[in-house]
This record gives C-alpha cells, sequence and structure tokens, in this order.
C-alpha cells in the first residue's frame, strides 16, 4: 500500500555540540514539484542556528533532495526566508521546471538548533509545528498533504523487578511530544531485534502488532557533515501502541523482550510514527472467569484457565461504564493458567498503581 | 497322556452317547457310505484360560519429575539456575515460600493376583482327508485319515481390585524467591516465558511411610491364531451319526496386548496429593507350538452335510507379556473348549 503524502517531524537527532537536528521529512508520491512550509519552534526552549539540505548522500535509493528529482538535477531554489518571525522557519523548496521528487520516503531538510537547556527538556518544550504546507505539482496544481509532529523516543531503563515473575528482558521506554499539538497516538516500531546465542530470534513479546516496515532513515553527524544510513528495508517489524499525548507531554511504555537464552541483551532501536489508535474490540461472547486479580508490587496480576485460543483482556476505572479499554495484544492461551501482568502501557493506558481502582474482563474471541 | 484327557473331559459324554447309538442302528445292519473329503466350519469358546499378574517394584519419581509437578530444563539451559518450565497441581504444594513436590511407590509393589474371564470366542475351519478303512465290524468301518484346520481365539481378560497397603513417599522443596506463584494448577512450557522457579533443591526432603490404596484395572486383549495338523478317526455309529476323534500339533501364534492402569491414593495424606495415574501398554507376539486333541459328535443333515458339537483340548506354553512395572502370565496350558458347527463332505 502507498503511504499518504505526510509531512513531518521525524527524529530528532543530538550533535556532538548538545545541538537538535530537527529534520522535516516527506512521503512523496512521486508528483511534487515544489514544497513549503512553516516549521515552528518555541523560542524559550530553543534558538535557531542553521539549516542543512542532504547533499553528501551517495546511496541512489535514499536519494535527497538535491538528486531527487526525474531530471536528477539539482534543485533550483532552496530557499529559507530566514525567521519569519521568532520561532518559525518558512521554507521553499522548487525543482527545475518540469521535474518532480521520485516517490518514497526524504528529508527535505535538517533545521539545527542550540537548546536553552538540556537536549531532553528542550525536546519535550520544543513546541514544534508544521504550518501552512504548500505542495504543488508539475502543472502548478495544489496537493493534498497531511503534517505531524512525531513523538521521540528519549530514553530506556531496564527493569529487573518483573524479570523473574515472566522471564523475559523488560525495559522502560519514555518518549516525548515535542509538537505544538496533541498527538491521538504512535506506533513505536521496535528494529534490531537479533538472535539470540541458540539462535533463536529475540521477540517482542508484548507486541500490539506487527507492521510493514517500508524505509527508515537514520540521521546521524560525523564529523560534523549529516549523512543518511538505512537502517532496515522492507519487512514485518513489530511495533508498541502508544496512546494519545498531549502537546509537550512525556508518556512511558514497556518493551517486554523473550530470548530463549536469557542471557542475551536486546539492543533494540526505536522509530516512532504517529498513528491513530486501534478500533476498540467489542466481544459478545460472555466474559472468561477469572481465577484471581492480584494487586501487588505496583501491578495487577490477573489469572485464569485457557484453552488453544484468543483472549482479549479489557479494563476499566469504572465498571458501571460501557466504555472498556482493551488491552492489546491479545493473549492466546496455551491451554493451561495464563498468568497476565498490567504493569501500565503499551497493556494499559495508565500503570495501575496511578489509578484508585481498577477492573478487569477477559474475553475469548 | 493328553488324548485320554480330552477323552475324559470333552469327549466322554458324546462317545457313550454314539456307542449307544452306534449299537442300536449296527442292528439294523445298513450298508454306511462315507466321502474321503470333509471341511468343518466350527465357533470355538474357550475355558480355563487365566492369567496371574505380577507388580514389581515401582520406581518413584525422582527430580526433576515429581508425582505432582516438575521441574524440568527449560530452553536457557536452566540459564542462572532457574527455568520456567515447571509446573504443580495442588495449591497444597506452597507451603512456607516453598513449593513441595512429591515421590512415592505402590502399595502394590511385588504382590500378584490370579484371574480368569472365560470364556473366549473363535472360530476354526479345517478340512480332512479319509486315507483309510478299518473294518471294526461286519457293517461298521472305522474310517481314518489326516487334517488340518486354521484356527482363532480372542483373548480378553480384564480385572480390577483394589489393594490396601503403603507407601514410601519423599517430599522435594523448590525455594519460590519473589514470584507471585501462579494459581494451581499450571504448567509451565519449554520455551516459556513464564514466572521463573529456581532449579535448586531447598531444604532437604523428607521421607515418610504412609497409608495408601491402589485400584488396580488390567486388560489383556489379543488373539491367538494358527494351525493344526494330525490324525484324524471316524466311527459311523448309523446312518446320520458319527463320532469322530483326532489329535496332533498345534502351531499357534500369539498377538497380545497387556495394560494397565494403576491410581493410588493417600487417605491420610493432608496435602492431597497422591502419586499419579500409572498406566502402561505393551504388545507380544510369539509363536507356541503344542498338541491339541478333538471329540465331536456329527448328525447328518443330508448326504453331505451335517451339523456337529465337540470338544477340544490345548497343550500349549503359558504366555509372558511386561508392560511398565506389570508382568502377566496367560495359562494356556489346559485349555478346553466347546466346539460346534457345519461339516461337509465330498
Amino acid at each position: 500500500m502507498t503511504p499518504a503524502r505526510a509531512l513531518y517531524v521525524g527524529a530528532i537527532a543530538t550533535n556532538e555540540q548538545g545541538w537538535l537536528q530537527v529534520p522535516v521529512c516527506l512521503v512523496a508520491q512521486g508528483d511534487e514539484a515544489a514544497i513549503s512550509f512553516s516549521l515552528r519552534f518555541s523560542t524559550s526552549a530553543l534558538a535557531y542556528t542553521n539549516y542543512t539540505v542532504p547533499v553528501s548522500d551517495t546511496n541512489a535509493v535514499v536519494t535527497s533532495l538535491d538528486t531527487g528529482g526525474t531530471t536528477n538535477g539539482p534543485i533550483a531554489a532552496t530557499n529559507l526566508t530566514s525567521q519569519a518571525s521568532p520561532g518559525q522557519l518558512d521554507f521553499a523548496l522548487t525543482l527545475p521546471s518540469g521535474s518532480h521528487l521520485n516517490a518514497g520516503l526524504r528529508t527535505l531538510v535538517s533545521a539545527e538548533f542550540v537548546p536553552s537547556t538540556n537536549a531532553a527538556d528542550a525536546i519535550i518544550a520544543a513546541g514544534l509545528a508544521l504550518d501552512s504546507p504548500g505542495l504543488t505539482n508539475t502543472a502548478g496544481t495544489n496537493l493534498p498533504v497531511a503534517t505531524a509532529v512525531t513523538p521521540q523516543y528519549m530514553s530506556s531503563v531496564t527493569l529487573t523487578n518483573l524479570a523473574d515473575q515472566n522471564g523475559l528482558f523488560m525495559s522502560r521506554l519514555t518518549f516525548a511530544n515535542p509538537g505544538a499539538t496533541a498527538v491521538p497516538g504512535a506506533w513505536v516500531m521496535v528494529l534490531n531485534l537479533t538472535n539470540d546465542s541458540k539462535g533463536q530470534p529475540i521477540t517482542l513479546y508484548n507486541a500490539s502488532g506487527t507492521t510493514n516496515h517500508v524505509l527508515l532513515l537514520q540521521l546521524e553527524f560525523l564529523g560534523g557533515t549529516v549523512v543518511f544510513s538505512v537502517l532496515d528495508v522492507a519487512g514485518l517489524v513489530p511495533y508498541l501502541q502508544l496512546g494519545p499525548m498531549a502537546a509537550g507531554a512525556t508518556a512511558e511504555l514497556t518493551a517486554a523482550f523473550y530470548v530463549s537464552d536469557r542471557q542475551t541483551v536486546p539492543t533494540p532501536q526505536y522509530e516512532v510514527v504517529v498513528m491513530p489508535p486501534a478500533a476498540p474490540v467489542v466481544s459478545t461472547n460472555a466474559p472468561v472467569f477469572l481465577d484471581r486479580v492480584l494487586f501487588t508490587n505496583g501491578v495487577f496480576f490477573v489469572e485464569f484457565l485457557s484453552t488453544n485460543a484468543v483472549y482479549y483482556i479489557q479494563y476499566t476505572d469504572d465498571p458501571s461504564s460501557t466504555n472498556w479499554s482493551t488491552s492489546l495484544p491479545p493473549i492466546i492461551g496455551n491451554g493451561s493458567r495464563v498468568q497476565w501482568i498490567d504493569d501500565g502501557p503499551p497493556r494499559t493506558a495508565t500503570p495501575p498503581s496511578s489509578q484508585t481502582n481498577r477492573f478487569y474482563r477477559v474475553y475469548q474471541q | 497322556m493328553y488324548f485320554p484327557l480330552m477323552l475324559q473331559r470333552a469327549g466322554w459324554a458324546a462317545f457313550l452317547l454314539g456307542a449307544a447309538a452306534w449299537a442300536a442302528e449296527a442292528q439294523l445292519g445298513e450298508e454306511i457310505e462315507v466321502s474321503r473329503n470333509r471341511v468343518n466350519f466350527s465357533a470355538r469358546f474357550a475355558f480355563n484360560v487365566s492369567a496371574r499378574v505380577t507388580s514389581g517394584p515401582t520406581s518413584p519419581n525422582v527430580p526433576p519429575i515429581f508425582d505432582d509437578g516438575y521441574v524440568r530444563t527449560d530452553a536457557s539451559g536452566n540459564f542462572g539456575g532457574k527455568t520456567w518450565y515447571w509446573g504443580y497441581d495442588h495449591k497444597d504444594q506452597l507451603v512456607n515460600g516453598n513449593l513441595e513436590f512429591h515421590a512415592a511407590n505402590s502399595p502394590r509393589d511385588g504382590t500378584s493376583e490370579q484371574f480368569a474371564d472365560d470364556p473366549h470366542a473363535g472360530f476354526e475351519i479345517s478340512y480332512g482327508r479319509e486315507l483309510g478303512r478299518i473294518a471294526l465290524s461286519k457293517h461298521v468301518p472305522l474310517i481314518w485319515g489326516v487334517s488340518g484346520s486354521f484356527s482363532s481365539l480372542d483373548l480378553e481378560l480384564r480385572h480390577e481390585d483394589q489393594v490396601p497397603g503403603s507407601v514410601t513417599r519423599t517430599t522435594y522443596r523448590y525455594p519460590v524467591g519473589n514470584i507471585v506463584v501462579p494459581l494451581a494448577p499450571y504448567q509451565g512450557s519449554f520455551y516459556g516465558p513464564g514466572p521463573l522457579l529456581s532449579t535448586t533443591l531447598g531444604p532437604s526432603g523428607d521421607t515418610k511411610v504412609l497409608p495408601a490404596v491402589s485400584d488396580l484395572a488390567v486388560s489383556i486383549s489379543g488373539l491367538v491364531y494358527g494351525l493344526k495338523v494330525g490324525p484324524f478317526a471316524e466311527v459311523p455309529l448309523s446312518k446320520r451319526l458319527t463320532i469322530a476323534l483326532g489329535g496332533g500339533l498345534a502351531a499357534l501364534n500369539s498377538d497380545v496386548k497387556l495394560s494397565y492402569t494403576e491410581t493410588v491414593t493417600l487417605p491420610s495424606d493432608p496435602d492431597k496429593s497422591p502419586p499419579p495415574v500409572r498406566s502402561a501398554s505393551a504388545s507380544h507376539g510369539k509363536w507356541m507350538v503344542g498338541f491339541y486333541g478333538n471329540a465331536s459328535l456329527a448328525f447328518a443333515l443330508t448326504d453331505n452335510s451335517s451339523v456337529f458339537l465337540g470338544g477340544q483340548y490345548h497343550h500349549l506354553d503359558d504366555l509372558n507379556l511386561r508392560a511398565g512395572t506389570k508382568s502377566a502370565v496367560i495359562g494356556l496350558g489346559q485349555v478346553l473348549e466347546v466346539t460346534g458347527g457345519l461339516r461337509f463332505t465330498f
């Protein structure tokens, strides 16, 4: 499926000086001939210094803006109208007459900022937005485009409190929304899952699903030069569902990795894309009998006897409500007892320890 | 030495009956016509098949397999001295921060019981060829020849009983550490993941002798089939009545399965963790060579067909079977059969 045309702020990188590289990317459909947009930011968090256009890339697949046209010629004009107003950068990119971009994902420009405090706090308070997008084809016709500011992966902390309880490698991931507006949700694609010492694949045990990973670019700052490299090619990768995030908000979720030898430490990489949350699962079956719901050490244990079927766990803070939330992914029964643990996102929207009460029910699909 | 026994047990009544009829008919002075070939189709019902089942010593389970659970090596090779490949059966096995597992023997160890389950049904097809005649009197010949047959017998012996006794049971303990133990019953898998249990045995296990009751159900079933060859003799008692005697070698193959299920309960066990139901099954095949003898009395329906009723005696080796900790000896040494069917002559 061809991804929709989208203009978005991608993964923010930090250079050796601690400055932030904010890439603006485009999922091009192949007919874009002229592009303009404004990048807004919070002047209390960021101070603009420079911008770069990818020029050093030699990988024909990851073609940069200046070689992406059908004529392979340079872009006629890459014009930054400086800061049109404080906290706003206006860009206008025009290809030679009759030229247009090739379809695919490309970074248009990377703006460089000096953070007012540390990089992490500056990202959270960045207040980024893409305004006034204007895209036209070679005939000058306006093209529709969606804009987004991607939530940023900030850090991960290895968890040990549940290591013996479930036999998994657990990492607590932190994300921030550097945008000026809320995002409805996001998928955190988990990459670089290798094999363990026994040759068995390391898997994301609590994956919300898998998705087709078309093309991923990594922005790196090496010796003062911005380069792009391919992290992965097309294929299915697991992802975690990140819930809605308000502007400037941070959120956490837990990644649980299954490693059959229990000693090969996973070294995943994360990529975030804005994605609305999945539709809730509605079941007409009677709920499964729960043998035990136990709250201890800040987490809930939900236990039930399973068959070799698929089970959905739903939860709510108000049992009289008809609006129960569904934890994803569903549980695949094994004919024995299932011990499902609610330790917060992504299984549930918030950690159970942050709630005064929480109710559960389980449906067999 | 077996042939007279057969006469005594199986054919004596028929012999007397036939002799009386023969005397009456002989007085009529009628000419007796006997065809040279005869084919018999008969049903068989065997009696006096017994079995003795002996219970050998039951080796109690040892780590990592227990009567009420397991703590086995998982996909990681128990990395860190822990495994997710464990399971337990009863909630009472969680005692003072340890999971207790048990292993016991059987109160039936070393005992044996004998039983029979008659009759056993089968069939036989035989062919006989007359080779000569000897005149017993002016009107009564003795017809002799050789016959061969194929026979089959279904063996089906079932036995159930209950034996009280005692078992020796050992308790093994594994510390659960800081995990929340899933409710019982729980069965972890080889590939996991799941709660990790230490594979290091905790406080040394204790051994107790507990009263126990063993319920045993044994089944022995299969086929005994094969060939029999030997001479026969017939004496026409009248135009319709004929008495026949035979005997010879029997070569029979057995294809028999021994299976059992033993359930041990511990009436005084406070934590309700009896040994698991033990069961085993095994099939055995064996060729056996022995002797047989038979006698029958036939009543002619037409010139070429008759019905007959008789008895047969087998002497074969005993059949030895083994499955699990149980062994069985099936007594085929003195099998008596009642036979009946149709005879065609030509």
